[in-house]
């Protein structure tokens, strides 16, 4: 199979417990309006993306001359930003659920142990496990959606077109966003431009679906109140009437965006290191961004707020749409040499 | 050697043993019941026990610990001081408030629990009608040794006889509460001679019950909101004598109309007890057993509605159809708009028998 299917986890990778409890704290029922309208807007802008992604040779070559130094700063930043950000909602989201008792810390050092070791195999690897899990994200995608659909009441969604237009444009600006700063990652990755767009609309609609049935299951109020509505909606599905409590299973889907997008982000961070004993440098910043993470983020609630909830929207948006701008100017120059 | 450090690693770090709870070391909370009296909320568990006996065979049985305080998360947090194990609140079935707390007192108990990460709020809400709270989940008994299975078990059983309890999942209860334009309701229950019995549903009006109906009114809302199709309505003849009729399926459709509530309700039904001269093998008596029970069910249906409206609680979603259609927030306008009843029935089904000719 030539396909890679990272780019999908990309697309996912910032939406759990904040991406959309954030959209929908924005736009309540009608967010995957501002979703549909935030996929047409990401494809426009995520088709300049795969045009680099498909155009470039390497990444190296690419990034030449004081403006891709500049660049490579960016997207070095936009890597470690990326790493700490899935850190945290994978952190939160098990020890609001699975592991109530057990600190962040210890959550935290599986993904980081089996991210560092895949982002090591290199990019061969990453795109073999991310095929295998691929599969598997699907199909658990596509029971978790089956089997909320009995509980799906259309009054819930309707009427629609409730939410304001300036919380709407919002919304749409920040699903845009969350899907394509970490889709910025796939400047690593070899993938052809169909490959690249086809994933991206997959990763994007599945999201949406998710939203979707959400919206259908939940009342607007409950969809405000919900720390985690996509989650909270799974512990309603039952397996033949009596197979009940299968949430943490189908929850996994979500686990796997965050590992993927870890390893990418990780792969990136090494990827920008002095070539020798780039290992060593990488899992050095690694423990300092995981100190820094308990230090400031896992033992206060507040910074993890402010940064989930108010600093890395903004930053999505802004970062994915300036580094765009040169970046499509240095391919365009690489190729009239 | 890297991958034994990995392995190492994964044992302790993949295997949630941080977390973990020796099952013996384990207290299961199988229900709940929550009372408030003189600006206290009471708090009791039902505990799940399993008991060996002299055969060495396992038998379920239960115990509670109550606590009482001005809040729910120190009542909660006061009856951990009673047991030596740790509550695990991942199998609750049944929620049982009292009167008051239903009254009064949802909210609160609502905040509590849906904020707590350890409850799984997909148990069933009900309503202590006549009795506290603690007082019910208290009344076991060697056939019952588990309130809280005993309620539920009637609750889903109950749906297979006439139709008049309802349950659902405690976050669709939520949603309906927090809806605008909608409201919930939950299966009521009393404590008879000792037992434990289902007596109708409690109405809400958001976080506040505002009414109860018997257990004919209950069966009656559940067609109204497409929850269930049973129910029975009787028919008297000349000489005192009467037809029984129970229906088995039924469509409830409610439009919202600029002057009127327009409720039409197509039911299918079957004869229960004829003893009325009605003459069974001929086709058209059919006809004027349909249009004797019609009048009988507009009534009986233009009863609990008249309920509903009287106590101003949306359990069908009237509100929330106006406000789709019109997109105004006057939630409560239906209750000053007429109702126009439409009954369809279709008795098609006789049973066993045609007539008996108990004169003979």
């Amino acid at each position: 199979m030539n396909s890679n299917k990272t780019s999908y986890f990309l697309t996912r990778g910032m939406f759990l417990g904040v991406g959309i409890s954030l959209l929908f704290k924005m736009t309540g029922k009608d967010t995957y309006i501002a979703a549909i309208i935030g996929l047409i807007l990401g494809l426009l802008f995520n088709l300049l993306v795969a045009y680099i992604v498909s155009k470039k040779t390497s990444l190296n070559e690419l990034l030449k001359g004081k403006l891709g130094i500049v660049c490579k700063i960016i997207i070095l930043l936009v890597s470690i930003i990326i790493f700490m950000y899935s850190l945290m909602i994978f952190a939160i989201f098990t020890t609001s659920f699975l592991l109530i008792k057990s600190p962040e810390i210890y959550t935290i050092i599986p993904l980081v142990v089996f991210s560092i070791l895949l982002a090591f195999k290199g990019l061969d690897n990453i795109k073999k496990v991310s095929n295998c899990i691929f599969i598997i994200s699907i199909l658990l995608l596509l029971f978790s959606i089956i089997g909320t659909f009995g509980y799906f009441d259309l009054e819930n969604i309707t009427p629609i077109f409730t939410a304001d237009i300036k919380s709407t444009v919002k919304a749409a600006l920040l699903f845009f966003g969350a899907t394509t700063l970490p889709n910025i990652l796939t400047l690593h990755l070899d993938m052809n431009f169909k490959d690249y767009i086809k994933n991206y609309i997959i990763g994007s609609i599945s999201i949406i679906l998710v939203i979707f049935v959400t919206s259908g299951v939940f009342c607007n109020a409950l969809l405000h109140t919900l720390r985690y509505p996509e989650y909270t909606v799974l512990k309603q599905i039952t397996l033949f009437g009596f197979i009940e409590k299968i949430e943490n299973i189908l929850a996994s889907v979500y686990l796997f965006d965050s590992f993927i997008t870890c390893t990418m982000s990780i792969y990136s961070i090494k990827f920008f290191m002095p070539k020798k004993k780039n290992k060593y440098f990488t899992v050095g910043i690694i423990l300092v961004l995981i100190y820094i993470l308990q230090k400031f983020f896992f033992t206060n609630y507040k910074n993890e707020l402010a940064f989930s909830f108010k600093v890395m929207p903004y930053i999505s948006i802004i970062v994915s749409i300036i580094l765009i701008i040169p970046l499509i100017y240095l391919i365009k120059k690489k190729k009239h040499q | 050697m890297k991958k034994i450090i990995i392995l190492f690693i994964s044992i302790f770090f993949l295997t949630g043993c941080y977390d973990y709870d020796e099952l013996n070391n384990l207290a299961i909370v199988s229900g709940i019941a929550i009372d408030y009296q003189n600006d206290e909320f009471e708090v009791t568990f039902e505990i799940l026990q399993m008991k060996k006996d002299e055969s060495q065979s396992t038998s379920e049985n239960s115990f509670t610990i109550s606590s009482k305080d001005k809040d729910m998360a120190h009542a909660f947090s006061k009856n951990a001081n009673k047991i030596d194990k740790g509550l695990y609140f991942d199998h609750i079935d049944i929620v049982i408030i009292s009167d008051n707390v239903a009254r009064n007192e949802l909210y609160h108990v609502n905040d509590y629990i849906i904020r707590n990460p350890h409850i799984r709020n997909e148990f069933y809400l009900v309503v202590a009608k006549d009795a506290s709270a603690k007082e019910m989940i208290e009344k076991t008994s060697e056939e019952h040794p588990t309130t809280s299975a005993y309620i539920m078990q009637l609750l889903e059983n109950n749906i297979s006889n006439i139709h008049a309890s309802f349950y659902e999942p405690y976050m669709q209860t939520l949603n309906k509460i927090l809806t605008s334009g909608q409201d919930a309701y939950a299966s009521a229950f009393i404590i008879n001679d000792e037992v434990i019995e289902l007596d109708g549903v409690a109405l809400f009006q958001d976080f506040n019950l505002v009414g109860y109906t018997n257990l004919e009114e209950a069966s009656l809302i559940n067609i109204l909101t497409n929850y269930s199709s049973e129910a029975l309505f009787k028919a008297k003849c000349e000489n005192d004598k009467y037809i029984i009729i129970r229906t088995y399926d039924s469509n409830t459709s409610i439009t919202p109309k600029d002057d009127k509530v327009v409720i039409n309700i197509d039911l299918k039904a079957k004869i229960d007890e004829n003893f009325c001269d009605y003459d069974l093998d001929e086709p058209s008596v059919y006809n004027d057993i349909e249009d004797k029970m019609i009048k009988v069910i507009e009534k009986d249906f233009m009863n609990v509605i008249n309920l509903i409206k009287e106590n101003k609680s949306d359990i069908l979603k009237i509100g929330k159809k106006y406000y789709n259609k019109t997109r105004k927030e006057d939630f409560s306008s239906w209750l000053n708009k007429d109702i126009e009843l439409n009954v369809k029935l279709n008795v098609n089904k006789k049973c066993l028998i045609f007539e008996v000719d108990y004169e003979q």
